[in-house]
């Protein structure tokens, strides 16, 4: 994702388990779970958000479309969350780390490039350059 | 000379910890983990520990110079499921030297800043007790020398009401007009977890206190919020009081502008602490109006390289008073790493009169100060 073009080319799915279900998300709730704000399912049960490492270009990616905040200052909004012993999302550093992540564990949720998807994995979002798309029962959404 | 030289180490120690840790990874789902500003988060035990560092050299017109340790704070943690919680341990002036006298550790002292356990039932509902940060403002929440941008504090939250609350509190977020708001309900009644000397305490001087806030916000970006707190002042102001505050925060790319403003009204002090009528007798107009206000309009704007400029204007009525003080503030901050802050800033007021004999004391100081703060 050296070329900006490329980078709009990219299609992020936001990924939780194969048996989760009901979950109605809109992108400013996907930022509220990633900034840890929002920290629980409607059914009580708790969000756990993962993150791809600072270094992956799909993580610079989706905190551009999703949280609106560049590096620099989420590492300030962190600080100060930090002071009420609040932390950021724990991180992988692969997409394969991430599927594996919320595949095994109950209640998270991750994203990964929508091409990388696959049957372990429910799609909730997909992320475009244009904006938000919901995906569909069984959907594949792979440019 | 050997403070110098151990400050000078220190300087150096700081700065090599900031190389290291500058391009730190975030919290791996690994063993244990450290990142600087992030504290030492222990495995899947769901315990961390961290804190934070300040010293300050303060050279106001009103009093000699002085350099301190100011603060050095403990953060012990623990997270797990719908439980959190969480401890802040203080040493706080532990060492100093000012003009004329050698360096001492006599005006230190230890305190219990924080110490609280919540659990969440949703994010609708969420319950706390314990000693936590009375939530007035957005400034007294956040209040840690490397979290704000100047060494000196605004007047408005350095004495109309108290630092911290042990009680309990009902906090959550709700949707409402499209949008969605946060609350906080909280009660205290004396401060049972105050270990502070008197003479340093603000917290002595307030007991049972009720009140709510009620905030917007867009994280990382803006927030507005609302609050009201009813408590007892025991000391300085004897009476009832009603405390009415609002507050606004704003930020994108690094510049920020944010303020506060509080109203105080409530019963005439009554003045059952005797020492304490004596000193405010000198300046206390008889019958003059009894409420309190003051406020703080704050700017900062990044200049080049991690170097900010930081502009605040104040004003401040006493209770009492028949016209308020102004303060000016104006300042640099160096800012290589987030956790890591150097400031330097110049205040001055005028009609200070209106404050307290000791002016430093009554919240407004005149002249240089400057610190170095991390959070480890």
């Amino acid at each position: 994702m050296a070329c900006p073009a490329c980078a709009e080319q990219v299609v992020i799915a936001v990924i939780v388990g194969k048996n989760e279900h009901g979950y109605n998300l809109d992108k400013a709730s996907l930022a509220r779970i990633f900034l840890r704000k929002m920290n629980h399912w409607s059914n009580r049960q708790i969000i756990q958000p993962i993150n791809l490492s600072t270094a992956h270009p799909l993580r610079r990616l989706f905190s551009e479309r999703v949280l609106g905040l560049e590096p620099d200052e989420l590492d300030e909004f962190w600080n100060d969350q930090y002071f009420h012993g609040i932390f950021p999302p724990y991180s992988v550093v692969s997409e394969e780390a991430a599927m594996r992540f919320v595949a095994e564990s109950p209640g998270s949720i991750g994203y990964i490039s929508a091409c990388a998807v696959d049957g372990r994995v429910k799609v909730l979002l997909y992320l475009t350059a244009s904006g938000v798309v919901r995906a569909g029962e069984g959907s594949r959404y792979c440019p | 000379m050997h403070f110098k030289r151990r400050l000078y180490w220190l300087l150096i120690l700081l700065a090599w910890i900031a190389n290291g840790q500058a391009r730190a990874e975030e919290g791996s789902t690994e063993a244990w983990h450290y990142r600087l500003g992030q504290g030492l988060r222990l495995g899947d035990s769901g315990l961390w520990l961290g804190g934070y560092a300040s010293a300050r050299v303060e050279d106001y017109r009103q009093s000699p110079w002085r350099i301190q340790l100011s603060d050095v704070s403990l953060f012990v943690g623990w997270n797990k499921g719908a439980w959190r919680f969480f401890s802040e341990f203080e040493v706080g002036d532990g060492l100093q030297i000012s003009n004329g006298r050698a360096l001492t550790t006599g005006a230190g002292y230890f305190d219990l800043e924080r110490l609280y356990l919540d659990h969440a039932f949703d994010d609708r509902l969420k319950i706390r007790g314990g000693k936590f940060l009375t939530p007035i403002g957005r400034w007294n929440l956040i209040h840690a020398d490397p979290l704000v941008w100047t060494t000196s504090s605004p007047m408005v939250v350095e004495g109309p009401f108290a630092v911290h609350t042990t009680g309990g509190m009902l906090h959550g977020s709700f949707n409402a007009w499209d949008k969605q708001w946060n609350y906080v309900l909280y009660g205290g009644g004396r401060n049972e977890l105050d270990f502070k000397p008197a003479s340093e305490s603000k917290d002595a001087n307030f007991e049972n206190i009720r009140g709510v806030r009620l905030f917007h916000e867009a994280p990382g970006r803006f927030l507005a919020g609302i609050s009201y707190a009813h408590y007892e002042e025991k000391i300085y102001r004897p009476g009832d009081k009603n405390l009415l505050g609002l507050d606004a925060f704003w930020t994108r790319k690094h510049y920020e502008l944010g303020g506060e403003f509080i109203y105080r009204f409530g019963s005439r002090s009554t003045y059952r602490n005797p020492s304490a009528r004596g000193i405010d007798q000198a300046l206390d107009d008889a019958g003059a109006n009894p409420d309190q206000w003051g406020l703080y309009v704050q700017g900062v704007a990044p200049l080049y390289d991690h170097w900010f400029a930081i502009a605040r204007y104040e004003a401040f009525q006493r209770e009492g008073k028949s016209s308020p003080a102004h303060h000016w503030l104006g300042g640099l901050a160096y800012r290589p790493l987030p956790p890591l802050v150097f400031k330097l800033e110049y205040s001055f007021g005028s009609d200070n009169a209106a404050l307290a004999p000791s002016k430093v004391q009554g919240g407004i100081a005149e002249g240089f100060a400057a610190s170095i703060a991390v959070l480890f």
